[in-house]
């Protein structure tokens, strides 16, 4: 009996991936322009693969999610292991329908990424980790209009950036986010509008960078200077969405990001236009395209004489870059298999920054999927 | 500004396109006048039944009257009775003609709305507005091909005794032809599917490409931006409701008077496919029309597609039935 409602309620969603890559920059190298020292860049092929289980229940006014992911990347090339890359995330979501029109949720969500310690370096990229863990705990209301879903959210927000604990922060966050709906022509293609706002207080591990340079003066490493506050920042993102579901998929979205942080160098504003195209092409190909493009403006002097050895993270959002991604997914019947083929190109070239950036992927792999 | 007001024409667009489809005013105004004509021959009916059952027992009354001891007074009750018989006859008579010219009456409106469901069905509407329509058409195709010429409902594929083999063909071929109708609503519902099944996949793919596992690039997962799974999962969540809380919206669109009516008509879909036809179907696809659950969507529609296809063979069936009698009829005479 508990059998068949354990059964009846359960939803299950598995998803296996398995490919080969090729990774331009393995080790995401900048090179910077005039420097004595240059961080090389290496490209090397990559294998890679992820497994990803939903399961979910529902009794009554309550649905419970779980799901969980483990992926990893292995680099062929002997120079870049380190890159060697493991990646877990556990999510927990639990939500009550409190009214027809209103339910409340709370959520749990944790995801690590680990890179391989490489004990003897033979090249100096040996020690270029970015892995870093985060946790989140959150509560949210969500009213539910016919065609509009209004979701506020909140809660705890905790970053381990595993290579400098001085970049580690907890955070107290904010969310409003709001999506529309509306059928057009019948239900023959969607338009979704979806617009959100969301605030972060970050209180770092780490202590303040201080300009000791006299106002107006160019900024050297010299003029950096740790203060003896710890670090706070504001973060405020806001965005806005439009996606149209049709004979070919189309979205637009632009977000702007606010940094204000009371150590120097990271006040950050920062603009993302995204633009995606996804059309089926004949025999069930289906291409996905997507373009995202930047406008930074650091709202402090930046510092322009950076050698390779003065190189730190500026902020958890450095990996952020103008980007291109090709997509084409071809699915084998309705077996759940599918054959994946993927181009991105990360580039900050478009800017006039003296640390130029540029990383080629190319991905073919299989996935399959499964659910009930 | 050009931004804004392209979103507010996109927004009255989509808000257009969806009244355009709650409202079927000529079907609302058809099926109240069938509901009227049916009301109207019902209560004829049940006086129909009340004089015969009088006029019987008057029969029974003379017949006991006959067999009476012969007299005078036996003579002056008889013919008494027999005046009486005579008129309740008449009055029978009276009002099976009447019957008899409301039944035409009711099968002319059964084709009235007939008419109405083809001119809506020719129009863009939703899924759950097509299988309404699909039923309630074949619903009245049924019954047009099943009607006695005393206006009732006959069960199996029974047909009036009077009807001969050319009365029976047409008949056979009215249900073909609405077989062929539902075989077209399959084939339009198969297309639904293929573009219900075609824009998850854009999506989930649109989805694919700002995820990135190894944190590579994306500002979306440094951002803890809620999941857009979550967010469909929920839309899913509040379309499972309890029915009763989320009303959906009457078929008369808010015209009155056709869907207040609690008392289901003969000319139900319901009651006239008893078998065939199942109430939850259809409230599924009216929730997942709504719906950003894709997979509740395709389920939906594939539950609505099988129920069409039983409808159609069913419709067969009889016409093969029908024109069997036909050829049966012909080869007696």
């Amino acid at each position: 009996m508990w059998g068949l409602i354990f059964c009846a309620v359960l939803k299950l969603a598995l998803r296996l991936e398995l490919g080969a890559e090729y990774d331009s920059n393995a080790t995401r190298a900048e090179v910077v322009a005039g420097a004595s020292t240059q961080d090389p860049v290496v490209g090397a092929a990559v294998l890679r693969s992820t497994a990803r289980l939903q399961l979910g229940w529902r009794k009554g006014p309550n649905q419970l999610r779980v799901s969980g992911l483990i992926g990893g990347k292995v680099f062929l090339d002997g120079a870049v292991q380190d890159q060697n890359t493991i990646v877990g995330q556990l999510g927990v979501d639990e939500q009550i329908r409190l009214h027809p029109r209103f339910s409340l949720g709370v959520s749990g969500d944790y995801y690590d990424v680990a890179q391989q310690q490489v004990l003897v370096c033979t090249v100096r990229s040996c020690d270029r980790h970015r892995d870093f863990r985060s946790g989140s705990a959150q509560l949210r209301l969500v009213g539910h209009a016919d065609i509009a879903q209004i979701t506020l959210s909140g809660g705890y927000r905790g970053f381990h950036w595993k290579p400098d604990a001085s970049f580690d922060f907890q955070s107290a966050q904010a969310q409003l986010q709001v999506l529309v709906r509306f059928d057009v022509a019948h239900g023959k293609s969607e338009l979704d509008l979806a617009a959100g706002y969301q605030l972060e207080r970050r209180f770092y591990a780490g202590l303040i960078d201080r300009n000791v340079c006299p106002p107006g003066d160019p900024i050297e490493a010299r003029c950096l200077d740790v203060g003896s506050a710890e670090r706070r920042d504001w973060f405020h993102q806001a965005g806005l969405e439009l996606t149209w579901v049709g004979p070919v998929l189309l979205s637009a979205g632009y977000a702007l990001q606010l940094t204000s942080s009371n150590s120097f160098g990271q006040s950050l504003l920062r603009g993302i236009f995204t633009v995606k195209l996804g059309a089926r092409l004949p025999w069930q190909i289906f291409v996905t395209l997507k373009g995202q493009l930047l406008a930074n403006k650091y709202l402090d002097p930046v510092l322009l004489s950076r050698e390779v050895n003065s190189q730190t993270l500026v902020s958890i959002e450095d990996e952020n870059r103008n980007a291109f991604i090709a997509d084409v997914e071809r699915p084998i019947g309705k077996s759940g298999v599918a054959v994946e083929a993927r181009y991105s190109v990360f580039t900050n070239e478009l800017s006039a920054a003296p640390v130029s950036f540029l990383r080629h992927v190319a991905y073919l792999g299989v996935t399959w999927r499964f659910s009930r | 500004m050009r931004m804004l007001f392209a979103l507010v024409l996109a927004i009255g667009v989509a808000a257009s396109a969806r009244a355009h489809g709650q409202q079927l005013p000529a079907v609302d105004a058809a099926r109240a006048e069938l509901r009227k004509r049916e009301a109207t021959r019902a209560e004829l009916d049940q006086e129909r039944a009340r004089l015969a059952v009088h006029s019987q027992e008057l029969v029974a009354a003379v017949d006991r009257e006959k067999r009476e001891p012969a007299g005078v007074r036996h003579d002056l009750r008889l013919g008494d009775l027999l005046a009486a018989a005579k008129a309740e006859s008449d009055k029978l008579e009276a009002v099976a003609v009447e019957l008899r010219r409301r039944s035409t009456s009711v099968s002319d409106g059964r084709r009235a709305l007939v008419v109405a469901c083809d001119r809506a069905l020719a129009t863009e509407l939703g899924a759950a507005r097509r299988l309404e329509l699909a039923r309630l058409r074949t619903a009245q195709v049924t019954l047009l091909a099943q009607v006695g010429s005393q206006g009732k409902v006959v069960s199996g594929v029974d047909v009036d005794p009077l009807d001969g083999p050319r009365e029976l063909l047409e008949k056979a071929d009215l249900l073909r032809d609405s077989g062929d109708k539902l075989r077209r609503e399959v084939q339009r519902m198969a297309l639904r599917i293929d573009d219900a099944e075609r824009r998850r996949h854009l999506r989930e793919r649109a989805y694919a490409v700002d995820e990135d596992l190894f944190g590579d690039a994306t500002y979306s997962r440094r951002t803890a931006q809620p999941s857009r799974s979550a967010t469909v999962s929920e839309r899913g969540a509040a379309d499972n409701a309890p029915a009763a809380a989320t009303p959906s919206p009457s078929f008369a669109g808010g015209t009155g008077g056709v869907t207040a009516n609690p008392s289901p008509s003969a000319s139900e879909p319901a009651v006239v496919l008893r078998n065939l036809v199942d109430p939850t179907t259809l409230e599924e696809l009216r929730r997942a029309d709504g719906s950003e659950d894709f997979d509740r969507q395709v389920r939906a529609l594939r539950r609505a597609q099988t129920e069409l296809e039983g409808l159609a063979r069913e419709l067969d069936q009889r016409a093969q039935t029908l024109s069997s009698k036909a050829a049966t009829l012909r080869n007696q005479k």
